[in-house]
């Protein structure tokens, strides 16, 4: 696995794609950094630059992740994948921690920044380490994602926009819940479906956004910058990540066997 | 002919086998499909599955608090009490729970989740949103009493309910607010004031204290936070006209920095409020009202046993002084009898405190005890510039209590001759833990005793401003290191990288 892990990782820097994502981060952390420091009042918290920073997953996952395995189809050397003396799971797994190593990786600007912090006199709280954390934990979840996408089509830009896509909809999760919530409410309202009465309909609404939100990945992360640290959230996106890398090596298994 | 037909049928025969083989080879491939599929369908099903059980049961088991005060998680004082909760208690915020427009929602949500985790089904914590359900007003306030508005909280208990705005929660940073214009928190006082509604809504003896209004009354909202944290609700009263009354479950009367003196009915019917048991807690202004004669307010606390001289305390130990050129603003401690029955803290914050004299010849049953007291070699300046002989160099009161033993339920009257330990001008600037409040609790509560009141200590907030104020040059060159030389480092270098392995 490790070869693997070294392979893709190092092909980030032979290619610049992993230069311009950490370029890219520290670009817009540093943006976001300069503004609390130059503030009227100096007030500088580094765990709101990385929650701030959690909103450009979905541009940067797909950017990293959509050559995971479109490439190696795109150049013809899925084949060693499936011919290594290793099972594809290994080569998943692999590619998987390289693109999570490089996003932990993207996060070196977020140190500077709080070293900058600590020289200033300022405060960096232990909300600031849980930011970090959360972070990676969506990480881990969102590269899955991508590495799905990348398994699914030959072409990156498909892989991205699919990635893109996906990650779109699980950001506006609560709001699509919202949403469903009020239509299915005015729905019963409007036809008087059952005989509801409005403290009713009001709790189906409610248990049904409930529902739908409680996949929200970013509202369930959102804890670590508030100092709490849940183990949930971390079981749930872990698990959701190994699922999504489940299917991912399934998708290459089912590809695997429909050539030969 | 026959080698035609002979190679016709190898062809068959062939064609025959190949079909076999391919239908072999598509059944092997259907199954592992069919497998592939089940299996995910299978996994994704575990995982939620196993996601909501975990969530259900031991989502809050495994909740840490990381915070450095224990601000998202409640004291062993209001989880002792709210454990023991006889009663339903439904904590409601009026706001959807994902409005991040709502800027305190990271202050609020996890130390809320806490008390509804650690309330054993006895707290229920709702998020409903007025704009989603508009009734939820008037379902929870029926006749508009408490005028409930989007972004507040409501506790309710049965038909008793506290409404709590999210601002009131926190002490700001008064220097930035004055300079910027905007609200930092310093102080946390969240756990202090919901224990302190969850204690009120829940008190089966429902207590009341009535702030006299009529005598310019600026506010009372540290002295609200502070009664309700001994279980006490507060309302305004006006005394006025041939009807007005003392309500009867009038268990607190304050009047708090009169400007005017009392009117004749007021006199009177606080008077006879003494008369039957009745507790006054009184607090004077002495630098806003120098020259008011409280004739009508000195015929009340002289039944009592105590008189408001026109003069004001000087304080002579330097020691007792916080500015050697200000005597007025003082050190005051407390009484050391006073300390020695009841746990109060030893000093206490003063200034331009009003001359209380005891009186000489105290009626019948009439005990009069300082509770805060000013140095031994404290002084009197009388506002007529006299001196009086009476007055001379000693020892003087700051707070006295005065309790009529007549009845069979005493009555009690405070005299507090400065503002320091009740007015909100003072706790803009000072924590309601400091220990004029802490002193303002502990006397209340030996006053009015209430079973189950729990004091609960606010919290610091982190601040995240720069200890150091930063310059403009300073600020500049940081920002142009965070933001072009890290960057551009990281891409020369990408560059370099680059160039060198690109054929390798």
């Amino acid at each position: 696995m490790f070869a693997v892990f070294k392979r893709e990782f190092l092909s980030y820097f032979r290619t610049p794609v992993g230069w311009i994502a950490i370029c890219l981060i520290s670009v817009i952390g540093g943006y976001y950094y300069s503004s609390m420091l130059t503030s009227s009042i100096s007030y500088v918290n580094v765990s709101a630059e990385v929650a701030y920073l959690r909103s450009f997953f979905i541009i940067l996952i797909p950017i990293i992740t959509m050559r995971l395995f479109a490439e190696e189809k795109r150049n013809g050397t899925d084949v060693l994948l499936y011919t290594m003396p290793f099972s594809i799971k290994v080569a998943v797994i692999g590619k998987f921690l390289a693109a999570l190593a490089l996003q932990a990786l993207m996060l070196v600007s977020i140190l500077f920044h709080m070293i900058i912090t600590v020289i200033l006199s300022g405060y960096v709280s232990s909300a600031t380490w849980g930011a970090i954390f959360g972070y990676l934990v969506l990480a881990a979840l969102f590269i899955s994602i991508g590495m799905l996408a990348s398994a699914l089509t030959e072409n990156q830009i498909m892989s991205a926009v699919f990635c893109f896509v996906i990650m779109l909809f699980l950001s506006m999760l609560s709001q699509i819940a919202s949403s469903i919530a009020g239509i299915v409410k005015a729905f019963l309202k409007f036809t008087k479906l059952f005989s509801l009465s409005d403290s009713t309909i009001y709790s189906i609404g409610e248990n049904i956004r409930s529902a739908i939100a409680w996949f929200d990945p970013y509202e369930r992360t959102k804890c670590y910058t508030s100092d709490v640290f849940k183990i949930v959230p971390l079981i749930f996106c872990l698990s959701f990540a190994a699922v999504f890398i489940y299917i991912t090596f399934r998708v290459l298994e089912k590809k695997r066997w429909s050539q030969s | 002919m026959a080698k035609k037909t002979a190679t016709e049928s190898i062809l068959r025969e062939k064609t025959v086998k190949q079909a076999k083989v391919k239908v072999r080879t598509d059944s092997r491939f259907k199954s592992l499909r069919s497998m592939s599929i089940i299996s995910v369908v299978l996994v994704i099903a575990i995982c939620i599955v196993a996601n909501i059980l975990l969530s259900l049961t031991l989502d809050d088991t495994l909740t840490f608090d990381t915070s450095s005060v224990q601000s998202n998680t409640i004291t062993p004082l209001s989880k002792t009490y709210i454990k023991n909760l006889d009663k339903q208690v439904e904590i409601i915020g009026l706001f959807d729970k994902n409005d991040t427009s709502f800027e305190w929602r990271d202050y609020f949500l996890p130390i809320l989740d806490d008390y509804e985790s650690k309330a054993g089904g006895k707290i229920d914590l709702k998020y409903i949103d007025p704009d989603v359900d508009p009734f939820i007003i008037s379902r929870l306030d029926p006749d508009g009493i408490y005028n409930l508005q989007k972004y507040t909280y409501v506790i309710r208990c049965g038909d008793i309910l506290v409404s709590e705005d999210p601002y009131s929660c926190f002490k700001y940073d008064t220097n930035v607010y004055q300079y910027y214009g905007l609200l930092m928190p310093i102080t946390n006082y969240i756990e202090q004031i919901f224990t302190g509604d969850i204690v009120y809504v829940t008190s089966d003896r429902q207590l009341h204290a009535y702030f006299l209004q009529g005598h310019d009354l600026l506010g009372h909202a540290s002295m609200d936070i502070i009664l309700k944290t001994l279980g006490f609700a507060s309302s305004d009263l006006i005394l006025k006209g041939e009807t007005a009354k003392i309500p009867d479950d009038c268990e607190l009367l304050v009047i708090m920095e009169p400007t005017t003196d009392l009117s004749l009915t007021e006199k009177e019917l606080i008077k006879s409020y003494l008369d039957n048991s009745g507790k006054v807690l009184l607090s004077i202004n002495y630098d806003k009202n120098k020259n008011v004669q409280y004739t009508n307010l000195n015929e009340v606390t002289q039944k009592m046993g105590i008189t408001l001289e026109s003069g004001t305390i000087h304080e002579n130990d330097i020691n007792y002084l916080y500015t050697p050129d200000d005597p007025y603003s003082s050190i005051a401690v407390a009484d050391s009898s006073y300390a020695s029955y009841i746990s109060v803290p030893a000093t206490y914050s003063v200034e331009s405190c009003r001359f209380l004299r005891i009186e000489p010849d105290l009626p019948e049953n009439v005990y009069v005890s300082p509770l805060v007291v000013t140095s031994s070699i404290a002084s009197v300046d009388m506002a007529d510039q006299s001196v009086d002989a009476s007055a001379s160099s000693g020892t003087y009161p700051i707070v006295l209590q005065s309790v009529d033993t007549s009845k069979n339920e005493p009555s009690c009257l405070i005299v507090i001759s400065t503002a320091t330990f009740t007015s909100d001008a003072y706790y803009l600037d000072n924590t309601l833990e400091n220990n004029n409040a802490v002193f303002m609790k502990t006397m209340l509560q030996d006053i009015c005793p209430i079973p189950n009141s729990v004091l609960v200590p606010s919290k610091t907030v982190p601040s995240y401003i720069l200890n150091k104020p930063l310059s403009s040059s300073s600020a500049t060159m940081w920002s142009i290191v965070v933001m072009t030389v890290i960057p551009l480092g990281t891409l020369i270098c990408g560059v370099y990288i680059y160039r060198r392995r690109r054929h390798l």
